[in-house]
């Protein structure tokens, strides 16, 4: 179809626009909130319409024909509707809502945002959804607290903000809709996809077992020492505490490897977010062979290390390399301009 | 709203398929089998795709099944229109639509179409049992909806039904409401309810055995409640008219005269005003009645009154034949008032020619009544004196009063005046008004009700339709319409105690209905219990069919001066205002949804009101504790207080507590009292 001038696209547009911004200015971007009168929307569904004419009929009905109880019934559904707007707006209110922990992801799998429910009454059937998160029900009825996993597609890298969420409810008899939509001031970071290709030769450092040079490793056992809290359970000395009954660590020396770099200009020539694949493929292999390794990008560089938290320092880097650094708090403002650059950085 | 893959939740289809039977008992009584056996087969074949068994009508099945089953409807009662054909029309939508129901939004219209066949049913029925059953039937509906709307997982319908329950529950008081104070107005248009039903009643016509097989129905025909002052009438005065037989034809006694067409009727204000002249006289012993009548639906439009009777009542006119007339068949239970005085002299002045001829005429048959007439009539000194002769003749003669007459044919009266002897009130009033007739005085025959059964409970008289019965009225000079009963000189019994007694013998009373409490009415307790099931359905049928804009309007007028539209918005309004707030006080009670803000937020943002006055202002990401830090640094005079309040504040950040009385927010709260900025 040509891209032509369509005023209803248009009109759509600028009201898109418009009420995004009322709704911004009214539900601003938050940490955690609980829905209430100043949040929750409410309108009848299309059901409602229908059931609502059904009950004008009967009503006319029993008018008609004179039938008080035929009229009796049209009343018991008006009197079911309108206690059904409290009851579905009930649904929702009361509900708090806050960030819960989110999963970080790679370019092209799914990021799972955490999304806390709690509350002191029961909720039933609150369906949540956002434009790319696919959309889940879920009831508070045993459980009055609750985290649910939001899944989004990656498709930058960077940190990705949980887009508005809309948090509906049509329980309990689907005549009405009460809705409330939530900004909420979670972000999860997007890795780059990893993509293989050799490491050029060149600058592979030699491997093979380095001088021993750490007591913090796990190959050759090393001796005892005091327990400290914090140590690995498993290497808990188990026979030593039967015998005097007290708690000793295992120690076990480990061969400090000589650690390789792994460099930004290995794949010179390439651009930006190439090469941030390609290292980030490498950081994942040095990771899962568990070789020392280090990171070292224009003006930023991880030092050598191993382990975990090295893994998870050297992706971060790797996933908001050149991207402005982090805002603090007070997001409603710059939120959409913050947004804007990241995908923007990402596209670059 | 299409979602591809839904299904009915388990849970609510459990419930949809018991709301479609308990919504269709009622009508499987009433409709014919055929309809109740497709119902059924429906909810099967639900079932079984639900559980996968079998597949769901395809296109071609569908339209079969509604081209199918309107074709049926039409052929079985001739028309698709009226409340019969409608109903079974509307019943086979809701189970056809069951069956292909996939969508949420095909669930939801058979849920419609359940409200809707549970309202249809209250066009047949009003009875309080009903009522009861079908709010059941209610639950069940709103059960089904609610399970429409709860997650798939759901799949404990007890918890369902509870919670349907408490929502009927939140609604009903609104309801009630709403049913007092909703203005009522009158038809929007005007309908007509199909009158092609079989009510058990009387006919226009009455041949020998019509009112013996009415004398076997234990159903009620009407109730009469007497006006607080007004008192109530002896057993031998209580003959209620409703119909004016005045042709025979040798077999069968029928109206003459069509005094019913509406332009001969003296409706209320149609200036039909020629029923004032017949009367006349101030009666010696004049009595009047008031009271209201409150009658089942015959689909005819006669109603019952003691002469002389007149109605205030809107739709009630009078005949010329002293009888009351509706302007419209009695479709539904109906309600009228009217005042009845006896004792006056009806057509005193002499009877118009055209209805003189009419109360004259006869077949030419029966010669031995004729002779027996002519003989009688040589006798007597008068007119009054004839007629006193031929009731001693029914007296003296002997004749007998039997439910089971013997089968007559040929000329029929000499057959039962010289052979068989043995007859039923419509007999003896038949052959009465030929023996009248025969000498040239004006005499017809009234059919309707006598006697009824007074309920002690509610102070008000049961007439049923054994008590149908017929008399005589005949034209006397000087004294007019005079009534007399012939049955009642042949069984004294059965005007003064009814029919039951004037059948112990035979033992023919209700012998058709051996489960009739009437029939038992020897047992005290049975009786007691009848009395009083009837007294609570009375009382149902004056609050649910009484209440009308009349009875609206006396309610409101004990509480309020001026009633009029506007105060009955005014009251409506508000008192649902009032509900819904109870009510949604009552939901969120056990909620801390007022919104209470954070007291810990509170004290902070007065703090930094005070240190903005000091020209201190937290940064944007600023947290509290720093920033009152940095204060302290700003304001070295209160350094060592604003650094302990730092202290506090993180201490209540970190152990929060949502008591307005903790310890730590108090110790919080004198500091920040005791900070002298």
């Amino acid at each position: 179809m040509p891209a032509g001038f369509s005023p209803l696209a248009g009109l759509r547009r600028r009201w898109r626009h418009w009420s995004d911004a009322w709704l911004r200015k009214r539900l601003p971007r938050t940490r955690a909130t609980t829905l209430n009168q100043r949040r929750i929307f409410i309108l009848p569904t299309l059901h409602g319409l229908y059931f609502l004419v059904m009950t004008l009929a009967l009503f006319i009905g029993g008018i008609n024909y004179g039938n008080g109880l035929i009229l009796l019934v049209a009343l018991f559904l008006v009197s079911l509707f309108m206690s059904s707007i409290l009851l579905t707006y009930a649904n929702l209110a009361g509900l708090r809502l806050s960030r819960g922990s989110n999963q970080p992801g790679f370019v092209g799998q799914q990021v799972a945002f955490g999304l806390l429910l709690e509350s002191e009454r029961e909720h039933e059937s609150i369906a949540i959804g956002a434009p790319g998160v696919a959309g889940v029900k879920l009831d508070l009825i045993e459980q009055r607290r609750q985290q649910q996993p939001l899944l989004l597609d990656a498709k930058q890298r960077g940190r990705l903000q949980l887009p508005r969420l809309k948090i509906e409810s049509r329980y309990p008899l689907g005549l009405l809709r009460a809705w409330s939509w939530l900004e909420l001031d979670s972000r999860a970071l997007v890795y780059p996809k990893p993509i293989a290709e050799p490491y050029p030769q060149r600058l592979e450092s030699g491997s093979g077992r380095g001088q021993r040079l750490s007591h913090e490793g796990s190959d050759d056992f090393d001796g005892l020492r005091p327990y400290q809290g914090g140590d690995n359970p498993r290497q808990i000395a188990w026979k030593n505490y039967a015998r005097d009954g007290r708690l000793h660590s295992k120690r076990f020396a480990g061969y400090q490897q000589q650690a390789r770099w792994l460099e930004w200009e290995a794949y010179s020539g390439m651009g930006v977010e190439a090469r941030l694949s390609r290292l980030c493929h490498w950081v994942i292999q040095y990771h899962q062979q568990g070789l020392r390794f280090g990171l070292r990008l224009p003006g930023a560089e991880v030092a050598p290390g191993q382990g975990d938290l090295h893994l998870q320092r050297c992706l971060s880097l790797l996933a908001l390399y050149g991207l402005s650094p982090e805002p603090a708090t007070a997001l409603a403002e710059d939120s959409v301009a913050d947004l804007s650059a990241v995908a923007a950085e990402g596209r670059g | 709203m299409n979602e591809p893959d839904y299904q009915i939740p388990r849970n609510g289809l459990a419930w949809l398929l018991a709301a479609m039977f308990g919504a269709l008992l009622p009508h499987m009584l009433r409709l014919p089998v055929w309809v109740t056996l497709i119902c059924l087969l429906c909810g099967v074949w639900k079932l079984m795709v639900y559980r996968g068994r079998w597949h769901g009508p395809n296109r071609p099945i569908r339209a079969l099944l509604v081209f199918g089953g309107g074709a049926a409807v039409f052929a079985h009662y001739g028309t698709l229109a009226g409340p019969d054909a409608g109903s079974a029309l509307l019943i086979l939508g809701f189970c056809f639509k069951l069956i292909e129901s996939r969508t949420r939004r095909d669930a939801f219209i058979v849920v419609i179409l359940g409200y809707f066949v549970v309202a249809v049913s209250f066009f047949f029925d009003q009875s309080i049992l009903l009522t009861l059953y079908l709010a059941l039937v209610c639950v069940m509906v709103t059960a089904a909806l609610l399970g429409l709307n709860q997650s798939v997982l759901h799949t404990r319908p007890r918890r369902t039904l509870r919670i349907s329950l408490r929502i009927m529950g939140y609604s009903l008081p609104m309801m009630l409401v709403l049913f007092v104070l909703v203005p009522r107005i009158g038809p929007i248009w005007s309908l007509d309810l199909g009158q092609n039903r079989a009510k058990t009643g009387l006919s226009e016509t009455i041949s020998a055995g019509d009112i013996a097989q009415l004398s076997q129905s234990s159903e009620l025909a009407f109730r009469v409640e007497f006006d607080p002052g007004s008192k109530v009438p002896p057993a031998s005065e209580r003959y209620w008219r409703a119909l004016v037989l005045d042709n025979y034809d040798g077999h069968r006694w029928t109206r003459g005269l069509d005094l019913d067409q509406r332009e001969q009727v003296d409706w209320q204000n149609n200036g039909n005003r020629w029923l004032t002249p017949p009367l006349s006289g101030s009666p010696t012993p004049l009595s009047r009645y008031d009271y209201q009548v409150m009658m089942e639906p015959t689909d005819q439009p006669w109603l019952f009154g003691l002469a002389w009777a007149r109605s205030d009542t809107r739709g009630v006119g009078a005949t010329r034949d002293f009888r009351l007339l509706l302007d419209k068949p009695v479709a539904r239970p109906f309600r009228y008032r009217v005042s009845s005085t006896i004792g006056y002299t009806l057509d005193a002045a002499g009877l118009p020619a055209w209805l003189h001829r009419a109360n004259l005429q006869l077949p030419d048959t029966d010669p031995l009544t004729r002779d027996l007439a002519q003989r009688l009539r040589r006798d007597s000194s008068s007119a009054a004196d004839y007629v006193h002769r031929v009731l001693r003749y029914f007296n003296q003669q002997d004749f007998s009063y039997t439910l089971r007459p013997p089968l007559l044919s040929g000329d029929r009266v000499d057959q039962f005046l010289f052979e068989s002897r043995r007859g039923f009130c419509s007999h003896y009033a038949g052959a009465f008004v030929f023996l009248m007739r025969a000498v040239g005085l004006p005499a017809r025959i009234v059919a309707g009700y006598q006697g009824g059964e007074l309920n002690p409970l509610g102070g008000y008289l049961l007439v049923h339709q054994f008590d149908a019965h017929a008399w005589v009225e005949v034209w006397l000079p000087q004294q007019g319409w005079v009534r007399f009963d012939p049955t009642a000189w042949v069984s004294p019994e059965r005007v003064e105690q009814g029919l039951e007694q004037a059948m112990a013998q035979e033992g023919s009373f209700l012998e058709d209905s051996p489960l009739s409490p009437l029939r038992y009415r020897g047992s005290a307790w049975i009786t007691q219990l009848r009395l009083s099931w009837d007294y609570l359905n009375y009382g149902w049928y004056r609050v649910m069919l009484g209440y009308d804009a009349k009875a609206q309007r006396e309610l409101l007028s004990r509480l309020f001066d001026r009633v009029d539209l506007k105060l009955l918005a005014t009251l409506l309004l508000s008192t649902i205002a009032a509900l819904l707030l109870g009510l949604s006080w009552w939901i969120f009670r056990q909620s801390g949804l007022r919104s209470r803000p954070d007291p810990l937020l509170k004290l902070y943002r007065k703090l930094c009101r005070r240190l903005a006055r000091k020209g201190l202002q937290p940064e944007v990401g600023e947290a509290p504790a720093s920033f009152v830090r940095r204060a302290a640094e700003s304001l070295p005079d209160q350094a060592v207080a604003l650094q302990r309040i730092a202290r506090q504040f993180e201490l209540c950040l970190y152990a929060p507590s949502a008591n307005e009385r903790d310890p730590q927010l108090q110790r919080l709260r004198v500091q920040l009292r005791r900070l002298a900025l």
